[in-house]
């Protein structure tokens, strides 16, 4: 089979072509899948390289616990269990080592009036460019500070848009505490930027 | 509508995920309530910047470097049988441990059991040969005696070999001792015929007579059943008879009362020097006495007085 005529298969077909062995029904399923993945991942890890070693683990042990992919569920759920585990362990192994996962907050502090003043919409304008990235990885550090639990489902909320549900078999806990974490994260986010004049 | 409440619905009615009743139902209450209305910006202002951020993409050589991944770490393929659950390997291996580990107890077991066996046999022997006539084993027994006051710790070991029957109802028991000598000699002694010993009476026949041949150094061997010997109570009861000689036997029990030697008299626990009402042993009123009290009249048998106590009275028995 060609390369663009994987793209008719459906992710159920590819699924069970690749618990048979097949490769490149895998291959596809990774190209469909790699850069939500690996969004998720760096959003809750914070860092380009660890973000790129998890996703990276997420396909393999994917493709080698196949079998155990009994299908209920959908095969993006599955790989996002597996993203969001990885990534727990990513941090945990990170907070192990004392590595400090993104820039620091506090660096970042030095002038939140021009922070506040510019917007995401200006980051087409290359003068505000380095402004931007500079929101940018003050968002990201807001992020991070988050505590683990509450950051994974703001992340699949806010930047993959998956439904309650979804985010409840990922997560495997209940939908009233997806709703719970998510609000929590939320208005921790919404104190953390105000008292950053972003909001 | 408490304030925690709405803000979880404003959030949910944000997410799309509300019914459609309860979207209207939010609608109006935006309408109304101007706090509410600045909530529903900030957070929809969070979501903004958030999902404003840029997507990170995977490198365009992802796919590449996860087949190459896959292919230095190839997939062993299982096709199972629906239902049927995989066992891991290490539950076998435990089993066979297990199994090892039984196999290994039954077989230390089993040369403990002909160990003892061949013990009790020799001991058997040797009684036999006391009976008829005078061994030189019994000659070194005397040598043995004395050598018991030069080496004491031998003469403990020694010890564990022996049981002796006690006075029914008494718990406690002097186990009567055996010279490191005389041990030597019934390991030493010529394979005599083997004598056959099959009642308990029998054995205590024997037992009393190697008592007045030896002094009841050798009694205790024989005063235990031969088929407690062959197991590790056997062991366990020549433990405990160590233990009590270790105690110099200063502490006896009867009738639930517990008994101390002090002052060359056994006490009952509890006595502090009360008065006593003295008993004598030969006398018509003391037999009497201890045919109302039964239980406490195997210390009729002790040999030193006795003090006791019934209904808060104390006697002493001499």
């Amino acid at each position: 089979m060609l390369r663009n005529e994987w793209h008719e298969v459906s992710d159920e077909r590819l699924v069970e072509l690749s618990q048979q062995g097949n490769l490149s029904a895998f291959e596809e399923i990774v190209r469909r899948y790699k850069d939500k993945i690996f969004n998720t991942v760096f959003r809750i890890v914070g860092r380009r390289e660890d973000a790129h070693e998890v996703a990276l683990d997420v396909f393999v042990k994917a493709y080698h616990h196949l079998e155990t992919f009994r299908g209920d569920a959908r095969i993006y759920t599955w790989l996002y269990r597996i993203a969001i585990n990885l990534a727990k362990n990513r941090l945990r192994d990170g907070s192990r080592m004392g590595r400090n996962l993104g820039v620091s907050l506090e660096s970042m502090k030095e002038d939140p009036s021009t922070l506040a003043s510019s917007g995401l919409q200006s980051a087409n304008s290359p003068r505000n460019r380095a402004e931007v990235r500079e929101l940018e990885e003050m968002l990201q550090c807001c992020l991070n500070e988050l505590p683990d639990e509450l950051r994974t489902v703001f992340v699949l909320k806010v930047f993959e848009d998956l439904s309650y549900e979804e985010i409840s078999q990922i997560m495997n806990c209940p939908l009233g505490t997806v709703k719970s974490r998510l609000n929590q994260a939320r208005s921790v986010l919404r104190r953390r930027l105000t008292e950053l004049s972003i909001l | 509508m408490e304030n925690k409440d709405k803000i979880e619905k404003l959030l949910s009615y944000i997410d799309g995920e509300l019914s459609p009743e309860d979207r209207v139902e939010m609608e109006a209450l935006l309408h109304e309530d101007i706090q509410l209305q600045q909530d529903l910006e900030a957070f929809r202002r969070v979501n903004v910047l958030y999902r404003g951020l840029e997507k990170k993409h995977a490198p365009p050589e992802f796919e590449h470097m996860v087949r190459k991944r896959l292919e230095r770490t190839p997939r062993t393929i299982r096709f199972r049988r629906p239902g049927l659950k995989e066992k891991p390997v290490w539950h076998l291996v435990a089993a066979a441990a297990c199994l090892m580990l039984v196999l290994a107890a039954t077989l230390y077991q089993l040369s403990l059991v002909s160990r003892n066996t061949n013990r009790f046999t020799v001991s058997l022997n040797r009684t036999a040969a006391d009976q008829t006539s005078p061994s030189p084993a019994a000659e070194a027994l005397s040598v043995g005696q004395k050598s018991d006051e030069i080496m004491p710790q031998k003469k403990q070991t020694s010890a564990e070999s022996f049981e002796e029957p006690e006075p029914e109802g008494v718990e406690s028991h002097t186990p009567p001792t055996t010279s490191p000598a005389q041990e030597k000699a019934d390991m030493e002694l010529p394979q005599l015929p083997t004598k056959t010993v099959d009642t308990f009476a029998e054995k205590m026949s024997l037992s009393q007579s190697a008592d007045t041949k030896n002094d009841g150094l050798s009694s205790g061997r024989l005063g235990v059943d031969d088929k407690l010997l062959e197991k590790p109570l056997a062991r366990e009861l020549r433990k405990q008879a160590l233990a009590k000689k270790d105690d110099k036997e200063t502490i006896r029990q009867l009738a639930g009362r517990e008994f101390i030697f002090e002052e060359n008299e056994w006490r009952e626990r509890g006595y502090s020097g009360e008065e006593t009402l003295s008993l004598s042993r030969d006398a018509k009123e003391t037999s009497q006495f201890f045919s109302q009290h039964a239980p406490l009249a195997p210390i009729l048998q002790w040999k030193e007085p006795v003090v006791f106590r019934i209904d808060s009275k104390w006697y002493r028995l001499r």
